[in-house]
């Protein structure tokens, strides 16, 4: 298949107006249109072609490694897609190679290892010559719709790309009006196609997103627990949070709030009312208000993103976020932050002062559902909590679960006739951190304090090896957020030897695994990779050395093409040669076919030319040639015959 | 279970060939676009590939509904050789006769061949050689067994070849080529008339029935100018063996009726006369009669070596002048065939064609074959052996020739390394030429 001219150099160009690679596109279709202009060409044996699609392969892998590394999230779709992007610079070298050489077809086994391999052991396997000017066109348009630029031009390129190329392989029989016919038929069929296609993915996206569960990205609306779940909770090593603060700020910072919420409803807490609305930055783009008090300490704090977003883990009373480069940052009622930043990890400093801004308490904050009515009606009653002081009604609950005890362990699922939260507070008295803050969460609203369930992450583990505190997701923790003296307070009644006893559980290897953590975070912080000057001139001269140790010696030129033809036979320096052309020009040439011999002895110097022509045959055809004396008494003949017919 | 494979290889199989008899060169990348960009695009909120890959399913589509729209009517008439000669090239003409109203431009020819998708049966049964290299999944699978199948029946054919433009009522000849990839029949079902649709991506078909045949003979080596030695020895039944009608012309005399002369023999005139029986005496002829034979009995099947010690065969079938000396061939078919040429009896061609149909048996039938060439030795000069193997059976056969005074001369074609002595020669498959070059 013959490409049309100039039909690659568009395609490329095409490719590097939807990429945006101007420059690039405009040296490749340079490149790829070369081999019309320039006329020189090389002799490229199989080695040759093996060498130059391996460099390829290596160079593709060694792409999609390198931008594997380098992205952000999602890693893999983009890393995968760029290299396809960039594909038709990766096969140009082999593209040239198979039209510079004197074939101008390539053999398939220089692309396929496997093939090579057959034909080493079996050397009568087929190996075809291949065009790959065709496939490469492909390549270029497929490479060109990645970029996403959402616009009707790249359907309108493609078609208009694709027609041309049809055009020229168009067969002679066919009218050309019914080409055109199924031409434009076909661009109408693939644009309703196209649309149709968009439409179906957006549905079933809908269709599928009620079942996509999300994992530690958090929801502000809603949060489910364990409460009577059976059995042993997992336990994830993964550190979600490096927080940098001085030692004494660790009191400060041990609970570290996500989202609250009102409402229980089976075993899900839900915050109801309270939408996510966003926050406008300050000029600079990184600061962003949440509480009209002044700042007056400061924490500087890590998160691992989820997709690029997070709901962010803050101290209680944090009334400004700085240093948090943020595409939007929303916000709920309930103190609930969420930022969508890009990229893995996301840094902010939390700077908190003495009031907080989160909503008044209303009725949501002091309901107790139903079915734990009773149960929380026993506990009231049984810690005679009627009539008392806030502050002492605190202090019994407080002291009430600390005769609890901690466990993640459950054996069996709740009686029936009986509630999780009732069944943990009469009959098991253990049970994991939701446990605790639910029952104080509703022990403080059957008391008459309004109180909400808080989520979140507990400061607890210090890392010499980071230099910070490290927050794992195994520190998930909740707790209960009541209102007190007209300001929300943290209570936290979980059993402190929770800490202890995840601590004990975690396996022997961690410090590894935490090593490897430390090295990959550090890895990512470590900002874009710059080569220098240097870095490129290094790679231009690789690829230069590389470059001349496939092609030295190979350019053939056209008169060495033609002169290889005539080769050199031994004794066609005899001076004989020169007597006939003398001769040819005094009695008439040899005829074609005519031995030297016949011709000669036709001529009147028959006798002068007898031992000349002895020896010129034996000089031309005997294997062991003529020896010195011979060779110059040749030349005398020839010498006195040729001085004898001027 | 294996059923299923069979099936789906079925399946695999014909869609293959509805792709490759279909599909253009530009079709081809067309389609390897397409399946490209529906891979790249499958999201279609992240790149715009789908489009490209939307337009160019509707061009093939579009392509596919309409190549069916050519319709020609034509008369075709083969020119077929009757004999072709494995692993080399013949040529032939097709005339082709426009019988429909319009005239047939840019139509491309091909032969169509009969289905050479083998039956469960077969499928189960054979062995492609080599097998045993191939990992276990292969060989339990058996693709790789379909395919040598196939191949096997398939001969290699050209691409198509172009018709010129034929008028209404016009003919025309055109010379195709078929390279046969091994001995046998080559069947041929009909002609395929094709031309590409006006996107140029997909061909319309047009299948004219036509059949044909043609029997492909083994593969030929050169031999050595042989002497093949031994004496003349007493052929009973005279010339009268030698040629298939009349009688013989060397009448020597008259003798009296020995009881058991054929009665064709008794000369009337002289019994009319004398009384007597009396009979025609026909001179007794001595000549050679060589014995080649053949060791189809093999462990694995037609493999390589199966199939060169058949060339061998054939090429001392098609060496040995058989104008002088009478040459039986031997070998097991089922039971012990025997088959002689020369000095009209049969043409070499014909024990060619013989040769080209010689299967493989099973290693008991040696046995069988030993004992009827040990039972001829008596009438043979000398013995020419292509043996498979060179185990204690063979050996011992070849010992009570030679203790009968015949020359054995013995071929070994065999993978396998074995010492060489003055009588047995080892020949391995794919130099075959240069060990018979050896033989004096």
């Amino acid at each position: 298949m013959s490409m049309p001219p100039l039909l690659l150099g568009a395609a490329l160009a095409f490719w590097g107006w939807r990429s945006g690679n101007y420059a690039a596109a405009a040296a490749l279709a340079l490149l790829a249109e070369s081999p019309r202009l320039l006329s020189w060409r090389l002799d490229l044996r199989h080695r040759e072609f093996s060498r130059i699609a391996d460099s390829c392969t290596v160079a593709f892998a060694g792409l999609l490694v390198w931008l594997f590394a380098t992205l952000e999230a999602p890693r893999t779709a983009r890393a995968v897609l760029t290299t396809l992007l960039w594909l038709p610079a990766v096969l140009m070298p082999i593209l040239l190679a198979q039209r510079f050489s004197s074939t101008g077809l390539m053999p398939l086994s220089a692309l396929f290892r496997y093939l090579r391999k057959l034909k080493e052991r079996e050397p009568s396997t087929p190996d075809p010559e291949i065009d790959l000017t065709g496939v490469y066109f492909a390549v270029c348009l497929v490479a060109a719709g990645i970029p996403n630029m959402r616009d009707e031009l790249f359907y309108a390129g493609v078609v208009l790309l694709v027609a041309w190329a049809l055009a020229a392989a168009r067969p002679k029989h066919a009218f050309a009006g019914a080409w055109a016919a199924s031409l434009i038929g076909a661009a109408g069929l693939g644009y309703g196609a196209h649309k149709g296609l968009a439409e179906l993915q957006a549905s079933i996206e809908n269709w599928v997103s009620g079942w996509v569960l999300s994992g530690l990205a958090a929801d502000p609306y809603r949060s489910s627990t364990d409460l009577g779940s059976v059995g042993r909770l997992k336990e994830d090593e993964t550190i979600v949070l490096r927080v940098y603060a001085p030692e004494q700020d660790a009191g400060r910072l041990r609970l570290l709030h996500r989202a609250s919420f009102t409402s229980l409803r089976g075993n899900t807490w839900i915050a109801r009312n309270a939408p996510m609305a966003p926050l406008q930055a300050e000029a600079d783009g990184t600061t962003w208000r949440l509480g009209a008090a002044a700042p007056q300490q400061r924490a500087r704090i890590v998160t691992r993103l989820e997709d690029g977003k997070a709901l962010l883990a803050l101290p209680a009373g944090t009334v400004r976020l700085s240093g948090l480069p943020a595409a939007s940052v929303k916000r709920n009622v309930f103190g609930a932050t969420l930022a969508d930043l890009g990229g893995d990890w996301g840094p902010y400093v939390a700077e908190t002062g003495a009031a907080e801004d989160y909503a008044p308490p209303s009725d949501e904050d002091l309901q107790v559902p139903e079915r734990e009515r009773a149960a929380f009606a026993r506990l009231f009653t049984h810690l005679s909590l009627k009539g008392l002081a806030e502050k002492e009604i605190l202090d019994r609950i407080r002291l009430h679960f600390a005769a609890f005890s901690y466990s993640t362990y459950r054996d069996a699922p709740a009686p029936a006739g009986s509630t999780p939260l009732a069944d943990f507070l009469e009959r098991s008295k253990s049970g994991h951190c939701e446990y605790f803050a639910a029952a104080t969460t509703l022990a403080l609203r059957a008391a008459g304090i309004p109180a909400r369930y808080a989520t979140g992450f507990a400061l607890v583990e210090h890392s010499e090896l980071e230099e910070a505190y490290v927050v794992r997701a195994r520190h998930a923790h909740a707790w209960t957020r009541a209102y007190v003296g007209g300001r929300w307070i943290d209570l936290d009644t979980t059993p402190p030897s929770w800490v202890l006893e995840e601590q004990s559980r975690s396996p022997a290897w961690q410090r590894l695994m935490d090593f490897a953590r430390w090295a990959a975070y550090r890895w990512s912080q470590r900002g874009a990779l710059e080569g220098g000057p240097g870095w490129y001139a290094a790679l231009a001269l690789l690829a230069a050395v590389l470059a001349w140790r496939i092609l030295r010696g190979k350019r053939t030129s056209r008169l060495a093409r033609g002169a290889a033809a005539a080769r050199r036979t031994p004794g066609d320096d005899s001076e004989l040669y020169a007597v006939e052309k003398l001769l040819a020009a005094r009695f008439g040439p040899r005829e074609a076919g005519e031995t030297l011999h016949t011709w000669m002895l036709k001529t009147p110097k028959a006798n002068e030319l007898r031992d000349a022509l002895t020896l010129h045959y034996r000089y031309r055809f005997d294997p062991r040639g003529l020896s010195d004396e011979e060779r110059a008494a040749l030349r005398a003949h020839c010498l006195a015959l040729a001085q004898s017919l001027h | 279970m294996k059923r299923i494979t069979y099936y789906g290889l079925r399946a695999f199989s014909a869609l293959q060939r509805v792709l490759r008899e279909r599909l253009t060169a530009a079709g081809w990348l067309a389609l390897g676009a397409t399946a490209t960009a529906g891979g790249v695009g499958i999201d279609t909120t992240r790149t715009m590939s789908y489009q490209a890959f939307a337009f160019l399913t509707a061009l093939l589509v579009l392509a596919f509904l309409a190549a069916p729209w050519f319709r020609a009517r034509v008369a075709v008439r083969r020119e077929l050789p009757r004999y072709a000669t494995a692993g080399e090239p013949f040529a032939y003409r097709v005339v082709v006769e426009n019988r429909g109203r319009r005239t047939l431009a840019g139509v491309t020819l091909q032969e169509l061949l009969r289905d050479p998708r083998p039956s469960y049966a077969e499928w189960r049964a054979a062995r492609e050689p080599g097998e045993e290299k191939r990992n276990w999944f292969d060989r339990n699978q058996g693709y790789f067994r379909w395919r040598w199948l196939i191949e096997r029946r398939t001969p290699e054919r050209p691409r198509d070849a172009p018709l010129p433009a034929l008028a209404p009522g016009a003919r025309e000849a055109v010379q195709l080529s078929l390279k046969p990839r091994r001995r046998g029949r080559i069947e041929l079902a009909g002609l395929t008339l094709a031309r590409t649709e006006p996107l140029g991506l997909v061909r319309g078909l047009e299948r004219v029935s036509a059949e044909g045949t043609v029997i492909a003979l083994p593969r030929r080596y050169r031999l050595p100018p042989l002497a093949l030695p031994g004496q003349r020895r007493f052929q009973q039944g005279g010339v009268t063996l030698a040629t298939s009608v009349g009688d013989s012309e060397e009448f020597i005399g008259l003798r009296e009726y020995r009881p058991g002369d054929p009665l064709q023999k008794m000369h009337w005139k002289s019994f009319a006369r004398t009384g007597t029986p009396i009979v025609k005496e026909f001179q007794d002829e001595f000549f050679e009669r060589h014995a080649l034979v053949l060791d189809t009995a093999s462990r694995s099947g037609e493999d390589a070596a199966f199939e060169e010690a058949v060339a061998v065969a054939a090429s001392f079938v098609y060496a040995i002048d058989t104008r002088e000396c009478l040459l039986d061939l031997l070998f097991v078919g089922g039971e012990v065939r025997t088959y002689t040429a020369g000095r009209g009896q049969m043409q070499v061609s014909h024990m060619l064609e013989v040769l080209a149909g010689v299967a493989a048996s099973p290693p008991q039938a040696f046995a069988t074959l030993a004992r009827a060439v040990l039972g001829q030795r008596r009438s043979l000069t000398s013995c020419i052996v292509v043996l498979l193997d060179w185990d204690e059976e063979r050996q011992g056969f070849i010992q009570a020739m030679m203790k009968s005074g015949l020359e054995v001369r013995v071929l070994l074609v065999s993978e396998k390394d074995f010492p060489e002595t003055r009588n047995l020669h080892v020949l391995r498959p794919g130099r075959i030429e240069a060990g018979l070059a050896k033989l004096r």
